[in-house]
This record gives C-alpha cells, sequence and structure tokens, in this order.
C-alpha cells in the first residue's frame, strides 16, 4: 500500500483539478455571504459552516471520481493490477489519497472563507475554537466518505461520470448525517475522527471486493 | 517449465465466447508470437493472464503457481493494447509514478535506463498526449520495463512504429530475450517482424488455439529446401542422396531437404569435382505458414 500510496500522493500534487477544485471551494463562502445578504460584523462563520460546507465533500468526491476514474480511462491500472493481485492496497491508497485530497479542498475552503472576511469585514474568527473543531471534524470525516467513494468508483471504473453522479447522489443521501450535531463540538470532531478511522478499515475491504469481481479493463 | 500454461481457458462476452478453452504454452525464455485475426481473442488472453480480466473458467499458471500469487506478478512486464499513461502528464512523471509504485529503490535511474533502452531518453520532459503514435508505443514498451520483468506480455507493441521504430523493439526485445533471459509473450499483426526474433507460435482462431508450433518445427513441417543447380546433376545427385532427402527435378537441378549448412553442401560437391552454379534456399514465411494453417482449419 505504501508503495502505491507514493505513487498516489506524487500524481495527486501534479493533478490541476485539485488546485481548480481547492479555488472553487475558496470562492464558495465568499459568495454565499455575498447571496445571503451579509452585513460587516455579522456572524459569517456560522453561515457559511452550515449547509453548505457539505459542498466540500460533493467536491471532493468529484474529484476522487476523476481521479480514480482517470486511472482506469488512461489504462494506468494495467501496469498497477498486472503487478498487484490484491486490490485492497490500491484502495487504500485512494482512499488516503482522497481524503488528503479533500482536506486540501476543506482548507481552501476555510482560507477563502477568511481571505474573504479580511477584505469585507465579514467576521469569520467568531469562536475560533469551533471553528477548528469543525475543521477537524470534517477532516475525520472526509477519511469515512472518500471510502464510500473510492467503492462507488470502483463500481463504475472507467466511466468517469457515472462515477460523479453516483458519489453526488451519495453524497445528497449523507447530507442529513454532515449536519447532525452532536452536543459540544469537541465530542463532534472525536466522533468523526473515529468514523474516520472504521472507514479506513472497513472501505478498502470492500472496494477490493468489488474491484475483484469486476474486469478491470472494459 | 512453461512461464504460461492456461488450462481450458474460457472468458465469455455476452454469451459469446471470446476465448474458448485454450491450453497454451510459453515455454520459459521464448519468444512467442501471438497470431490471429482481428477479433480472435489475443488480447483477451492476454488481458485473464495479466489479471486484467476474469476468466470464466479455466486457469491459469505462471511459473507453475496460480497466476493470483503476488511474487510472481510482480514480475511480469505489460502492454496491453495502448501504453497505459496520463495523457497530461509527462513522460518523465509518468514513469516515475510506476516506479514508486513498483518500490523501485533507484526510481530515477530506473526510469532513465528504460528510457534509453527504447531511445526515448531525449522526449522524457514531453507530455504524453504531445507525443507521436511509434512516441507512445516505445513509450509503453519501457514502462513494461521498468524493475526488469522477467516476463514480459506485450499486445501489439510494433503497432505504428516506422521501420526505425520497429527495428529499435526488435533489438530491445532480442537483447532482453538473449542477454537477460526474460521470456516475451508477443501479439502482433506484423508477421514478418515476428518472422524475425519468435522461437515459437500459436495461432488463435475464434477464441481456439488452432496450432501451437517452434519455429524450427515449422520449417521442418513445412517443407523447407535448398534447390541447387550444378555441372554434373547425376553425379551430384549420387553423392548427396545418402546424406539428404534428395529430388531430382524434371527441369534440371536438385531439391535437397534438411540442409542446415549450404556452404558444406558446396565445398563437398566441389572436392567431388562437382561445382554449384546455383542454389536457393526456399524457407516458408511465417505469413505463408500462418495463412496455410488458418485456412485450413476453415475447410473443416
Ligand atoms: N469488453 C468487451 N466486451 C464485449 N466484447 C468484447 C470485449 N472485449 C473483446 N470483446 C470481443 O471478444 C472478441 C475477442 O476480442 P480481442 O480483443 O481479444 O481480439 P484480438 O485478437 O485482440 O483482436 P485484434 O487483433 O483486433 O486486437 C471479439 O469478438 C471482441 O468483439
Ligand atoms: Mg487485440
Amino acid at each position: 500500500m505504501n508503495a502505491l500510496l507514493r505513487r498516489d500522493i506524487y500524481r495527486l500534487f501534479r493533478t490541476p483539478l485539485l488546485y481548480l477544485f481547492m479555488l472553487c471551494a475558496a470562492v464558495i463562502p465568499g459568495s454565499m455571504s455575498v447571496m445571503t445578504g451579509f452585513e460587516p460584523g455579522y456572524d459569517a462563520w456560522g453561515q457559511v459552516s452550515g449547509l453548505f460546507s457539505a459542498g466540500i465533500f460533493a467536491i471532493a468526491g468529484v474529484f476522487l471520481a476523476f481521479f480514480i476514474g482517470n486511472d482506469y480511462k488512461s489504462g494506468a491500472v494495467k501496469n498497477i493490477f498486472s503487478l498487484f493481485p490484491k486490490k485492497r492496497g490500491y484502495a487504500a491508497a485512494k482512499l488516503i489519497t482522497g481524503a488528503v485530497a479533500g482536506i486540501m479542498i476543506l482548507l481552501g475552503y476555510v482560507l477563502g472563507a477568511e481571505v474573504f472576511g479580511v477584505f469585507t469585514g465579514a467576521d469569520f474568527t467568531s469562536g475560533l475554537f469551533d471553528m477548528l473543531c469543525a475543521v477537524v471534524a470534517k477532516a475525520g470525516m472526509m477519511f469515512l466518505f472518500s471510502g464510500i467513494y473510492v467503492c462507488v468508483a470502483a463500481l463504475f471504473r472507467n466511466k468517469v461520470w457515472f462515477s460523479v453522479f453516483g458519489i453526488l447522489a451519495v453524497t445528497m443521501l449523507f447530507i442529513p448525517a454532515l449536519l447532525i450535531t452532536l452536543g459540544t463540538p469537541l465530542i463532534m470532531a472525536g466522533l468523526s475522527i473515529a468514523a474516520g478511522v472504521i472507514g479506513l478499515f472497513v472501505f478498502p475491504g470492500i472496494a477490493a471486493l468489488i474491484m475483484k469481481r469486476l474486469d478491470a479493463l472494459a | 517449465m512453461y512461464a504460461i500454461e492456461t488450462h481450458e481457458l474460457t472468458k465469455t462476452f455476452r454469451g459469446t465466447r471470446a476465448v474458448n478453452a485454450l491450453n497454451m504454452h510459453v515455454p520459459e525464455g521464448a519468444i512467442y508470437g501471438f497470431l490471429g485475426e482481428n477479433g480472435s481473442g489475443k488480447s483477451t488472453t492476454e488481458k485473464m493472464i495479466t489479471g486484467l480480466m476474469n476468466p470464466k473458467s479455466g486457469s491459469i499458471k505462471l511459473y507453475g503457481k496460480p497466476h493470483t500469487d503476488p511474487k510472481l506478478r510482480a514480475e511480469i512486464g505489460v502492454l496491453i493494447e495502448a501504453p497505459g499513461c496520463f495523457p497530461k502528464m509527462t513522460v518523465y512523471d509518468d514513469l516515475m509514478m510506476q516506479a514508486y509504485a513498483m518500490n523501485l529503490r533507484n526510481p530515477k535511474q530506473e526510469v532513465e535506463r528504460v528510457l534509453k533502452l527504447v531511445r526515448m531518453g531525449g522526449s522524457a520532459g514531453r507530455k504524453f498526449r504531445e507525443c507521436s503514435l511509434g512516441m507512445k508505443q516505445r513509450i509503453g514498451l519501457a514502462k513494461a520495463l521498468l524493475g526488469r520483468p522477467k516476463l514480459l506480455v506485450l499486445d501489439e507493441p510494433i503497432n505504428g512504429l516506422d521501420a526505425d521504430g520497429m527495428r529499435i523493439v526488435r533489438e530491445t526485445l532480442t537483447y532482453l530475450n538473449q542477454e537477460e533471459g526474460v521470456t516475451i509473450l508477443v501479439s502482433s499483426h506484423i508477421l514478418s517482424e515476428l518472422d524475425k526474433i519468435a522461437t515459437h507460435y500459436g495461432i488463435i482462431k475464434r477464441g481456439k488455439l488452432l496450432r501451437e508450433i517452434k519455429a524450427s518445427q515449422m520449417s521442418e513441417e513445412s517443407g523447407d529446401y535448398v534447390a541447387i543447380k550444378t555441372s554434373d546433376d547425376r553425379r551430384a545427385f549420387e553423392l548427396l542422396s545418402c546424406n539428404f532427402e534428395t529430388h531430382p527435378q524434371k527441369d534440371g537441378g536438385i531439391r535437397l531437404y534438411g540442409v542446415d549448412d549450404n556452404a558444406r553442401v558446396t565445398s563437398y560437391l566441389y572436392q567431388n569435382g562437382v561445382t554449384v552454379g546455383e542454389m536457393v534456399n526456399r524457407r516458408i514465411s511465417l505469413e505463408e505458414y500462418y495463412t496455410r494453417t488458418i485456412s485450413a482449419k476453415e475447410a473443416v
């Protein structure tokens, strides 16, 4: 798995799509605030960290759909699966890479919010602790969701657009779960990390089963 | 031992048998030319051997072990259909990624080595999609060669190559086979090229293996001969008939079967006072043999 992860990370940071998606995420808080008609000083973070932050998962999911789909579509999997009959390592590497990409996108989002705040006076800093907890919670959840996304992408293989829509559909299903607030933010962060860890162990196995059953090449 | 051995290997696509109970034997150290018409099942067979498709039934053994053995599989290099490179990446980055995935000890040197081997060292910085068809094929071959595999599975590696490119690939394969003992399974429609390097052939038609034969056997079976014309055909016939299967021709001249050294025939005759005026080797070409095999079975 380590070697495959190294391959994916090498590829991740040479993928223009990652930076494009980070940029997209970065402009969301600002445009959301503008649309909801903010006034200087109002609790902008409270606004943007709500519903639309689920969108971060969708963006991360779409990214992963392309990241995995292109592995199949380019034929690069031929040189991978021919060498590695066990697919679990491949799936785990993709899960981690997807989570890393998701966290990068999340950071783009937070950074975008802060920069917007600096220029417009919208307050993105009230409750810094809560915000950090929210970020950590989302980062943890990224591992869980990335695992689910890997399974969907493994199912559709080189059909990238099917993966994209499949992943969006799955994300929609889970929006309620993403919005659940469980007591204090600290507990939420803890629970999310736990969920992420569980995902890390469960989903590569499931994805590997899917990959094993299906032909790598259409 | 066989590097690759399949037993009743079968693959179906929506009910039709693309590969049908195939029993294939690729000996260790061979260059095995895999021939067949379009759609006969070559690529499908190679995909199953390399674990990219699941057989419907039958089994595959590599070096006597099931083809799912991770240790064995780590020693395979593949180029199947188009090379699997990311179009927007540079050739170098793409190969580096593969080198990382394979956990190679000196990834940079290894990438440079394989690119040099296929004479593509100068194009490392190019984006893959900006390469020509022939360059792409060679890059795909380079990718397959990373990590010095002991078994290469190549599907039409010389597709789209110019004469020079073909020569480079041919020389590379011959070098790997002879100097490094690499076993090569290669499919191609360019029979004249295979003819130059292959040691064994398998001919597949509609998913069935029609024939499996050694290159040397092929010439025996198809009756390769040497035609000579001499100053004294009767005397020559007397001299040669005890050593070779010898047939005098009606229009003069003699046909000799089973000759492996022309020079010895000439000098032997010369010592006995017969001079050779004309000597022609008639060797069956792969193309001819292939066509004959394919159409002979058609009648059945
Ligand atoms: N993914 C697929 N889905 C459905 N049918 C397929 C698929 N792949 C191959 N086939 C069919 O299986 C048969 C064998 O195809 P294959 O690609 O193995 O032939 P081939 O010998 O490699 O031909 P070529 O010389 O054209 O490359 C063909 O009839 C083809 O249409
Ligand atoms: Mg083919």
